[in-house]
């Protein structure tokens, strides 16, 4: 994660700015408020962008706003907003989104610029992928076994091979990792 | 090099954790320009473990001049206790009040590592009943019979049982650490975090060097004890 990240609220509304403070106040990262002119605006990628739809209001703004797509930008649904421009946007917030869904998507997007945070050596394989799903919802290995058609050996090896490339070998620690990389689901678990 | 000559203050001037260790031995600051030989004399405490443990707290570096002797089973189990109570009162409760002061209804990651933490904390504390509970008044029987011969009791236990009770406890701990220190996300609260990182530090070692004394040390005393019971 780059330091330089900062997050700035395109929006007019001084409620919404400050209740965007509220939520990120946990988060070490830069905050700002702009009003600026999105029409011209050249966007920087460093910067993750939560945009009000309300000012997307004229075309010069959303041929902008498309021309920016590869950036961070986030759109804050307000208003109505057509399908075809939320697609310009890496992700949207609605006014009914809590705050832990509000940092989830935030978090998201700010950790997809991370992918070379695990060396390729350790990208667990799909097969192992589908192990630590089954282990983490509580699963003997015997089970997996049976449900994956492979041998218990081989379940005890994935299994090895999971705690040696995550470093965590405990169910709740692997557990919580699952969760941290969109393995599972945190409803999944109690 | 630590020696029988080695001044305490210098020691804890390079490693100031040291403190801890006096202190499960109930020795507490100013300790003047005692030497490790001084305060070994002071305290009745045998000082080549003193070297032992000091040289593995500073230097990871485990000594091996101390050899385990049934009469130094006293200081070793008054450090063990109050080792033990200084996790239970001390030690989780302040990182647990770290975890608390997070503002975490928001956040669901540091909800989950509140809840491995405590899991974590709830199997050390098994342990130490286990040992307070169990092993201790054991040892303290096999002290007594050691006394006087005719001794007896309805106690079955022998240390043979408490070995295949250890097990590792250290296990969550490293996951833990390795969960600070690799994955939670960026917006994981860096100050927590670093917080949480030192104390966890401190933690694994001391645990490591109370694992250690009970292994390779306690564990062959009560042995030799075992026998001369016999």
């Amino acid at each position: 994660m780059n330091a330089n990240n900062k997050i700035t609220i395109l929006t007019n509304s001084q409620i919404i700015f400050n209740g965007f403070l509220y939520i990120l106040k946990n988060i070490n990262i830069q905050t700002d408020w702009h009003n600026l002119d999105i029409a011209n605006y050249d966007f920087d990628s460093n910067t993750l962008y939560i945009i009000d739809s309300i000012l997307l209001h004229n075309d010069s703004v959303i041929h902008n706003i498309k021309k920016n797509s590869n950036k961070k930008l986030i759109c804050l649904q307000t208003t109505y907003i057509n399908k075809e421009i939320l697609n310009y946007f890496k992700d949207f917030i609605t006014l009914s989104d809590n705050s832990e869904v509000i940092i989830k998507k935030i978090q998201n997007i700010l950790n997809q610029h991370d992918d070379n945070l695990e060396s390729d050596e350790n990208i667990l394989s799909d097969r192992e992928i589908e192990v630590l799903k089954l282990v983490v919802s509580g699963h003997q290995n015997k089970e997996i076994a049976d449900l994956l058609n492979i041998s218990i050996n081989t379940v005890i090896t994935h299994r090895k091979n999971i705690s040696q490339k995550t470093g965590i070998k405990s169910l709740s620690g692997l557990t919580i990792y699952a969760v941290l990389k969109n393995i599972i689901s945190i409803d999944n678990i109690s | 090099m630590i020696s029988l000559s080695t001044k305490v203050a210098d020691i804890i001037n390079i490693y100031p954790f040291i403190i801890n260790q006096l202190e499960y031995f109930e020795i507490y600051l100013p300790i003047g320009d005692y030497t490790i030989k001084n305060l070994a004399e002071r305290e009745n405490i045998n000082p080549e473990f003193l070297i032992f443990l000091f040289e593995y707290s500073v230097y990871d570096k485990i000594s091996t001049d101390y050899i385990p002797q049934i009469k130094d089973l006293n200081f070793i189990l008054t450090y063990l206790k109050n080792n033990h109570k200084y996790y239970s009162a001390n030690m989780f409760p302040h990182i647990d009040k770290l975890l608390q002061k997070a503002n975490y209804e928001l956040n669901s990651d540091l909800k989950l590592v509140i809840k491995f933490f405590k899991e974590y904390y709830s199997e050390v504390i098994e342990h130490f009943d286990y040992e307070n509970n169990i092993v201790f008044p054991y040892i303290n029987f096999l002290l007594e019979k050691s006394e006087n011969y005719n001794l007896s009791s309805n106690i079955h236990y022998s240390m043979e049982e408490y070995k295949n009770h250890h097990d590792d406890i250290n296990e969550k701990l490293l996951d833990l650490k390795n969960l600070l220190i690799k994955y939670l996300p960026f917006t994981f609260d860096s100050v927590l975090r670093k917080k949480l990182l030192f104390n966890l530090y401190q933690l694994e070692k001391d645990l490591a060097i109370h694992s250690y004394i009970e292994d390779k040390i306690l564990i062959p005393i009560v042995e030799m004890l075992e026998n001369e019971c016999k």
